[in-house]
């Protein structure tokens, strides 16, 4: 009887054992499954749609029809070092898996781990990857990916960067597409005396601006002279930068190339802050646009007290905060979303930016771009070149009418021109024969403001000079806008089409908030400082140039200058360096107390309130009782 | 069985504050998980618009309290011989399951209550992402609910509490720490991939990122659901076990 019990024991034992065992198998199972058959399907549960491509990459993936390799490289020791760093390699990761999942055939995602002098790393440093140094300065790290083909075409993301967030998508969208068509459309770029690009300018000290290194790593850009009589065929869009002066012949050459259904992006200005100068009337330039029924005023700017950028002045009584009406902050309601470049752009920083004059054509779809009305006004440019910012905002009469800044205009035109300025010398019988009206559909894009180009208008101190892309952060969508315009104008709606989803200014990190906050009592004299140092430290630099290349004489008088200089930089420095650390400690003090908050006052105020509650539910039931005890007493 | 379900749900909730083991442990939960998020998690430096700083701790700090809210559940019943009176109830065993189930689920929402004045301070200091927020919540709901699964399960096979904790420690330790990743080389070729996702399927980590990064899909619900309801069950049987 013992031993049929013992036995009994056993077998439950055993059945117990099998039944979990069965479970756990049946656990494997389901989920592998699950895992092969649902993972690629997942719901986007965040407000800024974070893991959804918008429909034009999904286009643009849809296209693929080869197979397409991502290999990520991505240090494992990033997770240690640099931990923000890591969050965000895990939403690229996640953000690439979603790319896969949208056509797992022919994407094949790789992720690399470039352990330090490893033949990976190796690899990763000669496709031009970005690194950079981990926390002990021991080794060289690295986030960044390699997309290629069959075809052997590649295109590197040097570093993802937490800064360009917003742009992670447009940046890998881009990418693939180029893969997808290997062959850069020509644009062919002509500017006045803009400083743009030391490309363009041989070299010098003028590094390029970065709306011209984002045009670089999508477009073939080609440099056309100011003087050119004829626009190459093979180009497909021309960019003409300041061109008040522009010459009666290179009018000619870009009314023949619009009328040969060329695609113009025409940026005009009839006042640059970057050189400070009001370049006035452009007889050639308005006879131009005159049959495409527009005109630009030279004499005026455009000011918009709302628009205009918030300044503080530092005088002797304190800090004065001014508005400058000439630098507009256009918003959504300001800049027309009805073609594909315009959608998704809700920031764009003008300054000084001119008038543009429409007079509709028949023959010519004209959409307005860039528009204010409300509280906006003219100022002459002789006033602006005379007079100082906050002046000119006590002087700005609002007129209530509507200013256009940016226009779009499509269509056909005749030529401004009777006949090729050439004829009849040996220079005509290599050009295209005239055109007196539009052979096809030409697209002009007018902008009436060239300081939109300029770095100090939409982006964040950048690394210049290393001639990469990835590491632009703009803080206004000008570039974008550029950009965007030109895949428009270059027949790429869905390139067009394809935006930021936030921009890189919003500091995300509390800690960068409250220090901001800090550092706004000080902020003034903070960057008047720095920008005094700069200046200070750019002096030292070229009198030390001068004395090394023997270009002066070195006197008593020199040395004492250039030594009250290095002074007054130590001076500067130790005065930053001061505010730095008041601003540190009040930041300190700030987290510190609301740690405490959140980590002992919080839990113990709760703990409380639910204590309270307890006794008070606790009461209630005891009086209850008391009260039906009472009752059966009385009974 | 309505009845007896509300019964055995209130006499198991309320037993928690009856004691004052639940403000110990609310109180421990709460300053354990901010003081991870503030301490360890970078909740100062990390861009926290999901809150992830506090997010990332949770299974940790879960694995090791929430055992101390589920070794009660059946564990007390055998110690204080009670069990004899509540399994010769008319009720089914998997009603009585389900009511001290749902009574440390409740308890276990009730801990995760506790943090949401974390949302709130935090609303005040930047721009949350709520819907990523309320996901993340809704990740660390199922981990409670997964963790108390298996914490009554292995308070049903123990008459100690105090081996009941430490077994259930162990456990979900194991489900949590579960990482076959290990399996794949160190670098993932193209080739592998539906090894990474089989090996990567069976990974709770992978799941619980998932959700609190605000992807969630059918198959990380699948992946709690296929350990709470096997964990429920096993915990029917284990009393008909114990009954035997």
């Amino acid at each position: 009887m013992f031993k049929t019990f013992e036995h009994k024991k056993i077998y439950k034992n055993y059945g117990l054992l099998l039944f979990i065992l069965f479970l756990f198998a049946s656990f494997i199972c389901l989920n592998i499954g699950s895992g092969l058959v649902f993972s690629r399907w997942k719901a986007d549960l965040t407000s800024d749609s974070r893991y959804t491509l918008s429909k034009n990459s999904e286009k643009i993936i849809s296209e693929i029809n080869s197979p397409l390799y991502i290999r990520v490289y991505l240090s494992s020791a990033i997770s240690k070092d640099y931990p923000a760093l890591y969050q965000y390699s895990q939403t690229v990761l996640r953000r690439l898996e979603s790319y896969k999942n949208l056509n797992p055939e022919n994407i094949m995602l790789e992720v690399r781990d470039p352990e330090p002098y490893s033949p990976t790393a190796e690899e990763a440093k000669k496709l031009g990857l970005k690194s950079f140094l981990s926390a002990d300065g021991q080794s060289e790290l690295y986030f960044g990916a390699v997309l290629g083909n069959d075809n052997g075409d590649t295109r590197i993301l040097e570093q993802f960067s937490p800064a360009r967030t917003g742009y992670l998508e447009s940046d890998i969208s881009r990418a693939i597409n180029a893969l997808n068509n290997p062959l850069s459309p020509k644009i062919g770029i002509i500017t006045g005396n803009l400083p743009i690009s030391e490309h363009l300018y041989g070299e010098g000290s003028q590094t390029e601006w970065a709306f011209l290194r984002l045009l670089r790593n999508e477009y073939n850009i080609v440099k056309l002279s100011t003087l050119t009589p004829e626009i190459p065929y093979d180009v497909e869009a021309l960019i003409v930068v300041a061109p008040q002066k522009i010459s009666s012949l290179l009018a000619y050459a870009i009314d023949q190339y619009l009328l040969r259904g060329g695609r113009v992006l025409l940026l005009v200005d009839p006042y640059s802050e970057e050189t400070k100068r009001a370049l006035g009337l452009s007889d050639s330039l308005n006879k131009l646009l005159k049959n495409w029924g527009t005109s630009v005023d030279f004499s005026k700017v455009v000011g918009n007290m709302k628009l205009g950028e918030k300044l503080i002045n530092e005088n002797q009584t304190g800090q004065t905060f001014y508005t400058n009406p000439l630098w507009l902050n256009l918003t959504q309601t300001n800049i027309d979303s009805s073609k594909p470049f315009g959608q998704g752009i809700n920031l764009l920083s003008l300054r000084s930016a001119g008038n543009i004059l429409l007079n509709k054509q028949d023959k010519i779809t004209t959409t307005a771009l860039l528009s204010i009305s409300k509280n906006s006004g003219n100022i002459t440019t002789q006033d602006l070149s005379l007079q100082d910012a906050e002046t000119l905002s006590q002087k700005l009469q609002p007129d209530e009418q509507i200013h256009t800044l940016a226009v779009l205009l499509e269509g056909r035109a005749d030529s401004s021109f009777l006949g090729n300025p050439l004829k009849g010398t040996d220079f005509e019988k290599d050009m295209l024969p005239f055109l007196p009206t539009s052979l096809k559909e030409g697209k002009l894009l007018i902008i009436a403001d060239t300081d939109l180009l300029a770095d100090s208008a939409w982006v964040n101190e950048q690394i210049s000079g290393t001639g990469n892309t990835y590491d632009i952060t703009p803080f206004a969508q000008n570039g974008e806008f550029i950009l965007r315009a030109l895949d428009y104008l270059t027949d790429m709606p869905v390139l067009a089409a394809i935006g930021s989803k936030q921009l890189s200014g919003n500091a995300k990190s509390i800690m960068q908030k409250i220090y901001m906050q800090k550092l706004e009592p000080y902020q003034a004299k903070y960057e008047q400082n720095k920008k005094q140092l700069l200046e200070k430290q750019m002096l030292n630099k070229s009198w030390n140039k001068i004395i090394q290349n023997n270009e002066t004489a070195v006197n008593m008088s020199v040395i004492k200058k250039l030594e009250q200089n290095r002074q007054e930089i130590n001076n500067l420095q130790n005065e930053l360096k001061h505010t730095e650390y008041q601003v540190r400690k009040a930041t300190t003090r700030a987290t510190d107390i609301i740690t405490w908050i959140n980590v002992f006052a919080i839990p113990a105020i709760l703990l409380f309130v639910l204590w309270l509650f307890n006794l008070f539910c606790a009461r209630k039931k005891q009086n209850k009782v008391r009260e039906i005890i009472n009752e059966y007493k009385i009974s | 069985m309505f009845q007896s379900f509300k019964a055995i749900f209130y006499k198991d909730f309320a037993a928690f504050f009856r004691s004052g083991n639940a403000y110990i442990i609310l109180g421990i939960y709460a300053v354990l998980s901010f003081a991870s998020a503030f301490y360890f998690g970078g909740y100062f430096s990390l861009d926290n618009t999901s809150l992830i700083s506090f997010f990332y701790f949770q299974p940790d700090i879960l694995t090791v309290l929430l055992p101390a809210v589920t070794m009660r559940s059946w564990a007390d019943e055998y110690r204080l011989g009670t069990i004899e009176y509540l399994l010769t109830q008319p009720i089914n065993y998997a009603v009585a399951v389900w009511a001290k189930y749902c009574a440390t689920c409740l308890f276990g929402l009730l801990m995760l209550a506790m943090t949401l004045p974390l949302w709130l301070t935090s609303s005040f200091l930047i721009n949350l992402d709520n819907l990523n927020i309320f996901s993340a919540y809704l990740a660390c709901f199922l981990t409670v609910c997964t963790f108390c699964a298996l914490g009554c399960a292995v308070s049903a096979f123990n008459k100690n509490t105090v081996i009941a904790y430490i077994i259930t420690i162990f456990v979900l330790w194991g489900v949590y720490s579960i990482n076959l990743d290990f399996l794949l080389t160190s670098t993932q070729q193209f080739s592998d991939e539906v090894f990474a996702k089989v090996i990567r399927s069976l990974n709770f980590s992978k799941h619980y990122q998932d959700v609190i990064s605000g992807q969630i899909g059918l198959d990380n619900l699948i992946y709690f659901l296929t350990l709470i309801f096997p964990a429920l069950w096993v915990n029917v049987v284990a009393l008909d076990y114990k009954k035997q």
